[in-house]
């Protein structure tokens, strides 16, 4: 059987960090991932009709490609969104890159829910600033809601969306800032710069977008990490002392091999992370890998969005640009007078293309069928710009992935069954946030008001929580630097960490945390303690 | 069954009829309708992955009428009215055939040159846009700090 030092299990934005990271100890490291390298010329924005493009689709029930599992949603209220492929779901997502905020690592000692984290801001502000050397991250210093930070490069244009949004907070008075965003504004690390493609979920042709296949895999690689694509990690084995052995998976075409390692790391997402675990049962692990706590998938978090749809009386950017430009964190930190706890943060969506600006209207009930048709859909094409909540969810125990014990993938491993419902918390934040919402459109100048609703369904981009880290095995799966309480030589490195999930992307702090990890694990290795 | 076989099927021919009525072409703006050869056979390609729940769904929406047939028979006011009637109420059922008609009408190359667009993919030549004008954030920056130390 063949022996390696560190396997990774996942080839997404953790595992891609954190490969990098250790690439330095020069030990075997391998990584194995499901899906595949994605050519980057088969993305749909270099073909014709680009908004057609199913096996882009973020929902892995419609993508039903060779590499998903099936996720059984149909018992939550937000509908998980993944990608299965080197880069994971850095491929299709939009490149908003915001760290989390101080308090939000600190959220039982200052608003009195939930659990603190058993880090603070402060561990992980070196790692975000590597990180975004790393992946390179366009923004603006000198934001108010942020601690100093410095951006690798200028800001993404705010294009006539964005200055409308703008006029409208500074109308009312609220903050704003550009968003940090993993988009190149210059020539960066040997990538182009955006070229304002407008379809930055469907894969960026040119490059501009940091999907981890572009930026720390082949770092990693020349490094001397293997990367081993197509390959399903079926389950992570023990030994006779309880420590990870290796993993069972499956060869293109099926073949199940064995591997054996030193070290094991889980990279799989909020999701797959759980699955995988769950999956790795033993006799000394009956309900499954490193889940004595008993909350392996327990509170799965995802980010609740809201969306506004303002529409404008005149031309805005359309599909022209990156989806995003500016944010806001006006209602990002608790005020209890809103009556809720915590809080949100606004994004902007820049515009849509023909066929989303269609189905948006669609889904608004706003585009007529018959003679009026043509008419009504030119009003609202180009002019549309969209304000989205980024509410921060509270962990929830009864939010959970379990394993599905109908559908399998096309290996015969269970997929993962997941049941959440929000909480009143959060629907009483999602109430003001629409509200809030509606007062900035009109501020903006909106004529007409298209999707106002929340959660959006669609809109489960983000997966956490569901092997959170703390300090005991009364609260947590895993320690303060992503070490499983129960087996001592296996990590997980990617969102399943999350204590709670703050009220911006995660992708920032799920790779700060990776390359975190890593670090605790090198200066363990160095002084013979990783083990204890 | 044969691609012939498939055009002749009474659901396709409801689907025809369905997506013509629903968006009609435009002598004003010079668009083909959505049931014009080459857009109709892209959403019967794209609803072809979801075809037991659509034909389900068109079989009782004709079965409310008798037959497929009986509902092909109604003239396009009567018809226009069923359809309406059929995507307010089962708008879950049928929204694997919208989503699919408004993919394949809103990318096809004579719909888009009618709305000002390229019908060539956005990569390689990209957009230009408005860098914008930053004064807009000069209140903004000289705001006192809005976070909260952790």
């Amino acid at each position: 059987m063949e022996q390696v030092d560190v396997l990774i299990v996942g080839a997404g934005a953790s595992a891609a960090a954190f490969a990098w990271a250790m690439a330095e100890t020069r030990m075997h490291i391998v990584c194995l991932e499901q899906g595949d390298w994605v050519d980057h010329k088969t993305y749909p924005i270099a073909s014709p009709a680009w908004e057609a493009r199913p096996d882009f689709s973020n929902d892995p029930n419609v993508r039903q490609g060779p590499a998903d599992y099936p996720i059984d949603a149909r018992r939550s209220e937000i509908a998980p969104a993944n990608f299965n492929a080197v880069g994971g779901a850095t491929i299709l997502y939009a490149g908003h890159f915001p760290r989390f905020h101080p308090s939000d690592f600190r959220v039982r000692t200052l608003d009195g829910v939930a659990d603190d984290w058993p880090i603070s801001y402060a561990t992980l502000e070196p790692f975000y600033e590597l990180n975004e050397r790393m992946m390179g991250v366009s923004g603006l210093a000198g934001d108010p809601a942020y601690p100093p930070k410095q951006p690798v490069m200028p800001p993404l244009p705010l294009g006539k969306s964005g200055a409308a949004l703008a006029r409208g907070y500074n109308a009312l008075g609220w903050h704003w800032w550009p968003s940090d965003c993993a988009i190149n504004t210059v020539e960066y690390d040997g990538r182009a710069r955006c070229i304002n493609l407008g379809a930055c979920g469907l894969g960026c042709a040119q490059g501009a977008k940091a999907s981890v296949d572009l930026t720390y895999w082949p770092a990693a690689i020349r490094a001397g990490v293997e990367l081993r694509p197509g390959r399903r990690v079926r389950e992570i084995t023990v030994d006779d002392h309880g420590m990870a052995s290796g993993a069972i998976y499956h060869e293109p075409g099926g073949a199940v091999r064995r591997i054996a390692a030193h070290i094991v790391v889980v990279a799989c997402n909020g999701i797959g992370t759980p699955r995988l675990l769950l999956n790795s049962v033993s006799p000394r692990f009956p309900d499954g890998l490193a889940n004595s706590s008993g909350l392996v998938g327990k509170n799965l978090m995802f980010h609740p969005y809201g969306v506004v749809d303002a529409v404008l009386d005149h031309a805005l950017d359309g599909n022209r640009g990156p989806y995003k430009g500016i944010a806001s964190h006006q209602f990002y930190e608790t005020d209890l007078s809103r009556g809720f706890v915590r809080g949100f943060s606004f994004e902007m969506q820049r515009g849509y293309g023909p066929a989303a600006s269609a189905l948006v209207a669609l889904q608004a009930g706003a585009l007529p069928w018959g003679a009026q048709h043509h008419d009504a859909y030119r009003e609202l094409i180009d002019r549309t710009v969209s304000i989205v909540a980024v509410c921060e969810d509270l962990p929830e125990p009864c939010n959970e992935v379990t394993l599905d014990p109908e559908q399998t993938d096309a290996d015969g491993i269970p997929g993962a069954r997941i049941h959440y419902t929000l909480s009143e918390n959060s629907r009483r934040m999602m109430d003001f946030a629409l509200d809030r919402g509606r007062e900035l459109a009109a501020a903006a100048g909106a004529v007409r008001l298209l999707r106002q609703m929340g959660p959006a369904r669609a809109a489960g981009f983000h997966l956490m929580g569901t092997a959170r880290m703390g300090a005991s095995l009364a609260n947590s799966v895993v320690n303060a630097w992503g070490r499983s309480h129960d087996v001592k030589n296996l990590f997980i490195i990617d969102g399943s960490l999350f204590v709670t999930s703050a009220a911006v992307n995660p992708t920032a702090t799920i790779q700060a945390l990776a390359l975190y990890i890593a670090s605790e694990i090198k200066a363990r290795l160095s002084n013979s303690t990783l083990f204890d | 069954m044969t691609d012939q076989e498939i055009q002749d099927s009474s659901e396709t021919q409801l689907i025809r009829r369905m997506v013509g009525s629903l968006i009609p072409a435009s002598r004003n703006h010079g668009i083909p309708a959505a049931d014009d050869p080459l857009i109709l056979k892209r959403v019967l390609q794209a609803v072809s992955r979801f075809q037991a729940p659509l034909t389900a769904e068109l079989r009782a929406l004709a079965g409310a009428h008798g037959s497929p047939e009986a509902l092909l028979a109604l003239d396009a006011a009567d018809f226009g009215e069923v359809v309406a009637r059929a995507v307010e109420e089962r708008i879950g059922a049928l929204g694997i055939l919208l989503t699919a008609v408004l993919q394949a009408y809103y990318t096809d190359p004579r719909v888009l040159r009618s709305l000002g667009k390229s019908p060539d993919p956005p990569f390689p030549h990209g957009n230009d846009i408005a860098q914008g004008d930053w004064t807009l954030l000069d209140p903004v920056r000289s705001r006192p700090p809005l976070y909260r130390d952790g």
